[in-house]
């Protein structure tokens, strides 16, 4: 049996909808589940009547524990983004230093999200229109940091 | 003498040899020169070339030297295909390797995953129109989750006489990524849609990386028990890399363990391409339906990208959609390559590893559901 025929015969469009649908239910199940898990850890950890803890900010596992608890202290503050372009140099500049010299951005940017740098993207971005990121060919970069200096 | 000299020769495998066994050969060969000259998916596909080439040298049937011969070497190796125990056990390995956290960053990237399965279920009817029988057409339609491990396991339970063919096509497709994914990003994207940057990613937090795998074992196997040997294992390797507890056994899942396993199913697998069982119009079509199954399952992820654009504040870039697909990381990469061609600027690996990872899901998922549906 073969075309429209053999599908109908075989269930094929119930069975294609259907397994669409349950695909679809599960996934969409578990990403409103983990979207909301952070929220719940959130409100668990803060309700002192629980936890009963007097102090809220003691031992949070939040994403700000593990940049702190690093072996350097890169970030004053986890969610702390420099303004200033010198700032942001300065912040940036011992992530850097940790790289061979010339380095790729994606190396650098991973560095960054693995010591939970704020907004890797944006960072990269303004060091680069600052000219302190400097583009060498082959999508390798060097630390400009006479571009610094000059500033 | 010549009575022993002739039947010497009688056995040998230049004496046994048809065109089809060379062809076979050659096929091997292909698969090896492009795992290693143009570094096509190497770790998989020099196992299965060299078994394409081993498998497909003839020998006197009875000797108990073919993997289909009941107590020979390669047929006790064959077992852990055909009862799907490797698959599990490169799914724990692949568990204990696959960070969630971008994906749990971006829940919302799941959908995609889920999208891409749709190839999967459009080539299941094209596989009936074809005429192959349901539980044939399962096997084929889930090449379509471009999953190796999850299209074997599947037909291992459902068309265990087509392991080789399917098998060879899932593997071969996932090597040819480069290939066969970036025109159909080309031919579904504008320039525009390619350079759409994301939002950040927020942080997340040990305790969510911790309760993920119980809670996705929990809810996903309970949709669809039959994904247990895939979903349960995977899970656990996550688990088992995330609490930190258990690192030694972690890394030797994610290294000694998942080696062992991929040699022993590739070579394996390109040993179950023997010619005689192989080269026929059947292997043909599932090779033809395997392409159409991936390049749907590419292009509905790509699509549903587009389509949650237009109800999305925060738009997505469509590429990576295309990593909805469960070939880990060779569609992430492809995606991140594509986005970075655009724009040297934009940096898509995470969310296209978010979509990967959720692909992986959904295809188990999807492979659970269509084992479901044919047994009843």
């Amino acid at each position: 049996m073969y075309g429209l025929s053999a599908i109908g015969a075989a269930n094929g469009w119930s069975m294609a909808i259907l397994g669409i649908s349950i695909v679809f239910a599960g996934l969409i199940t578990l990403s409103i589940l983990i979207s909301q898990l952070h929220k719940v850890l959130d409100f668990w950890e803060n309700w002192e009547w629980i936890n009963g803890k007097s102090d809220r900010n003691t031992d949070r596992n939040t994403p700000g524990t593990a940049a702190e608890n690093s072996d350097v202290q890169l970030c004053s503050h986890p969610y702390f983004c420099p303004t200033e372009i010198d700032e942001l140099t300065a912040v940036w500049e011992p992530l850097v230093n940790r790289l061979d010299t010339p380095f790729y951005l994606a190396d650098l940017y991973e560095l960054a999200r693995k010591h939970n740098f704020p907004h890797p993207h944006l960072s990269i971005n303004r060091l680069r229109s600052a000219n302190i990121l400097v583009p060498i060919g082959d999508r390798l970069f060097e630390w400009n940091t006479e571009a610094n200096e000059e500033e | 003498m010549l009575e022993l000299l002739s039947g010497f020769i009688n056995n040998t495998g230049f004496f046994l040899a048809d065109y089809r066994n060379y062809l076979m050969i050659a096929v091997g060969i292909l698969f090896v020169w492009l795992a290693v000259a143009k570094k096509y998916e190497p770790l998989l596909l020099v196992p299965i070339g060299f078994g394409i080439v081993v498998g497909n040298i003839p020998f006197f049937k009875g000797f108990g030297l073919g993997i289909y011969e009941q107590g020979s070497v390669f047929n006790y190796l064959y077992f852990g295909v055909t009862t799907g125990l490797y698959p599990s056990i490169i799914f724990m390995g692949l568990g204990a390797m696959t960070d969630f956290s971008a994906l749990l960053a971006r829940p919302k990237l799941m959908l995609l995953g889920a999208a891409a399965q749709m190839g999967v279920f459009f080539t299941l009817i094209g596989a009936l129109a074809l005429g192959f029988f349901p539980k044939e057409a399962a096997s084929i339609a889930i090449i379509g989750g471009a999953d190796g491990p999850t299209s074997i396991f599947l037909t291992a339970k459902l068309a265990p006489h087509l392991i080789g063919p399917i098998a060879i096509a899932a593997y071969s497709y996932m090597a040819l990524i480069p290939v066969i994914q970036p025109p159909i990003m080309r031919l579904l994207t504008t320039k525009k849609e390619r350079m759409i940057r994301m939002d950040e990613m927020r942080d997340v937090s040990k305790k969510e990386l911790l309760i993920f795998p119980i809670a996705g074992t929990i809810l996903c196997c309970m949709i669809a028990p039959t994904a247990l040997p895939l979903l349960g294992m995977l899970f656990l390797g996550n688990f088992m890399k995330e609490c930190g507890v258990v690192e030694r056994l972690a890394q030797t899942a994610r290294t000694a363990i998942v080696d062992t396993a991929t040699i022993i199913l590739g070579f394996t697998v390109g040993m179950s391409t023997q010619a005689d069982v192989f080269l026929n119009a059947k292997s043909l079509g599932i090779f033809f339906l395997g392409s159409i199954a991936f390049s749907l399952a590419t292009a509905s992820g790509l699509i549903f990208a587009k389509i949650m654009n237009l109800f999305s504040k925060n738009k997505i870039n469509p590429l990576i959609g295309a990593a909805g697909v469960s070939a880990v990381p060779g569609s992430a990469r492809e995606v991140h390559l594509m986005g970075l061609h655009e724009d040297p600027q934009n940096f898509l690996l995470p969310y296209a590893m978010a979509c990967n990872s959720s692909g992986v899901i959904g295809s188990a998922i999807a492979a659970g559901v269509l084992w479901s549906f044919m047994m009843i």
